[in-house]
């Protein structure tokens, strides 16, 4: 049945990459040419025949799976609003209680790191729904779900953040570091497990953790007012831009289209950090200035590293399964 | 792609409805039947009927099973949901009044015949 598995393997060129709705679909259109042939025995025909026929009955390769490709890779409208809402929901609930006030960026420190030690009812809130969805639609993952995942990620940081500080794991170095560790694993495993499935799942819990995460820390030195309404349109881009992927679906357009919004994001952002406030990090190497070059350099650096920790996944999955080959070659 | 194609082409989504509104049937058998009932006329590309069937299940008018068949691999059963006969009712509708017109409009009047008028 050689020509059975060459056509079976050219169609699986066209599907998504979950391994659950790929196997589905080719053990039905197996089932179907198996099925076909049969009949086509049943009329006298041999074996080899009976297959051929069968499979140029069932049309083109390549028609078909982009066909169904078609069908299982965009996301409804439904699904690519439940997936931007988490964002929407965590912009709100970080800074809706500080947009009128002053004391916004107490709320946006928060976020960065002991994210539960103060218990603002809004951000618990926000962290046991979250909770909830991880468990009610966990156990059938779709590309919507990705988002939250990696909010769930994201309150995983903030308790580890919080325990770091409050000496939950211990009061010495070591404890503190396995503490850390374990975090990054989990987050590893989780995303290793994403980027197996479907890599723009991967990236799409990635923005979860990295726009709003870095620009949170990014803004923490910036007046309050300023830094909420900015965080605010993070969150919305962040929300539109995952809605638009998940309802494009297509893999390739879909993370250029997140790296974008991720790039939108980073310009700006660093923007208000240099001139809005003591950034540090970058401009100490150039005797703590604002000239041209050391602009370019805090811009540059920013760009890059964010886009890296955005589609890092993605190299890392890339690694591992290499070294997996490898090994199992 | 003729008038006639992409009717027949539109036509596949309310005759599987329509068939699945019996009994739930799965790909294989739904190809024969479509064939079988409709004289050939619905017979197209078999693979195309599957992207139609994720679509429809996708949408929730149709929701799957597996299960095992008759001493061969296992088959994915599809039948209708209450969301897919009312979607089949409200089709079945369209269809009658689309045909009424289209009826009144093309076999009226003058050059309604199928044969070439005189002269």
């Amino acid at each position: 049945m050689e020509a059975l598995n060459r056509y079976l393997a050219e169609l699986a060129t066209h599907l998504p990459r979950d391994p659950a709705l790929r196997e589905a679909v080719l053990a039905e259109v197996e089932g179907h040419l198996r099925e076909r042939a049969l009949a086509w025995q049943a009329q006298g025909l041999g074996e080899e025949e009976s297959m051929r026929r069968a499979i140029e009955q069932f049309g083109d390769a390549d028609e078909v799976g982009e066909a169904l490709a078609r069908v299982h890779r965009g996301g409804t409208w439904r699904q690519a609003l439940a997936g931007g809402l988490p964002h929407l929901l965590a912009g709100l609930a970080a800074t809706l209680p500080a947009l009128p006030l002053a004391w916004g960026g107490a709320y946006l420190a928060r976020l960065g790191s002991p994210l539960l030690a103060n218990w603002p009812p809004l951000e618990v809130a926000f962290g046991v729904l979250v909770i909830a969805v991880l468990a009610v639609w966990g156990r059938r993952p779709r590309l919507w779900t990705c988002s939250w995942v990696g909010y769930g990620l994201l309150l995983a940081l903030g308790l580890t953040m919080t325990g770091l500080s409050a000496g939950w794991f211990g009061p010495g170095l070591g404890h503190q570091l396995v503490a850390a560790m374990l975090w990054l694993v989990v987050a590893s495993l989780v995303y290793l497990w994403l980027a197996r499935r479907d890599r723009l799942g991967a990236v799409l819990a990635a923005l979860a953790l990295v726009p709003l995460l870095w620009t949170a820390l990014m803004l923490d030195e910036v007046q309050p007012p300023l830094a909420s309404y900015l965080f605010l349109a993070t969150a919305l881009l962040t929300a539109l831009a995952t809605a638009a992927a998940i309802r494009l679906g297509d893999e390739r357009r879909g993370i250029a289209l997140l790296a974008a919004a991720n790039a939108v994001i980073a310009l700006p952002v660093t923007s208000v950090a240099i001139f809005c406030s003591e950034y540090p990090a970058i401009l100490a190497g150039f005797g703590g200035r604002i000239t041209p070059a050391s602009v370019t350099v805090s811009m540059v650096l920013n760009l890059g590293a964010s886009t890296l920790l955005l589609v890092g996944p993605l190299w890392f999955h890339a690694v591992v399964s290499r070294l997996f080959r490898r090994r199992t070659a | 792609m003729s008038l006639f194609a992409q009717l027949r082409k539109g036509s596949t989504e309310i005759a599987i409805l329509r068939l699945l509104c019996e009994r739930p049937m799965y790909g294989y058998e739904i190809a024969q039947e479509l064939e079988r009932r409709s004289e050939g006329y619905l017979a197209a590309q078999e693979g195309l009927l599957y992207p139609t069937l994720h679509r429809l299940e996708k949408d929730g008018l149709l929701a799957a099973e597996w299960r095992p068949g008759e001493g061969g691999p296992r088959r994915k059963y599809y039948r209708l949901t209450a969301r897919g006969h009312q979607a089949l009712a409200a089709s079945l509708r369209e269809w009658r009044e689309f045909r009424e017109r289209l009826t009144t409009l093309l076999e009226g009047g003058p050059c309604g015949s199928a044969e070439p008028l005189p002269g």
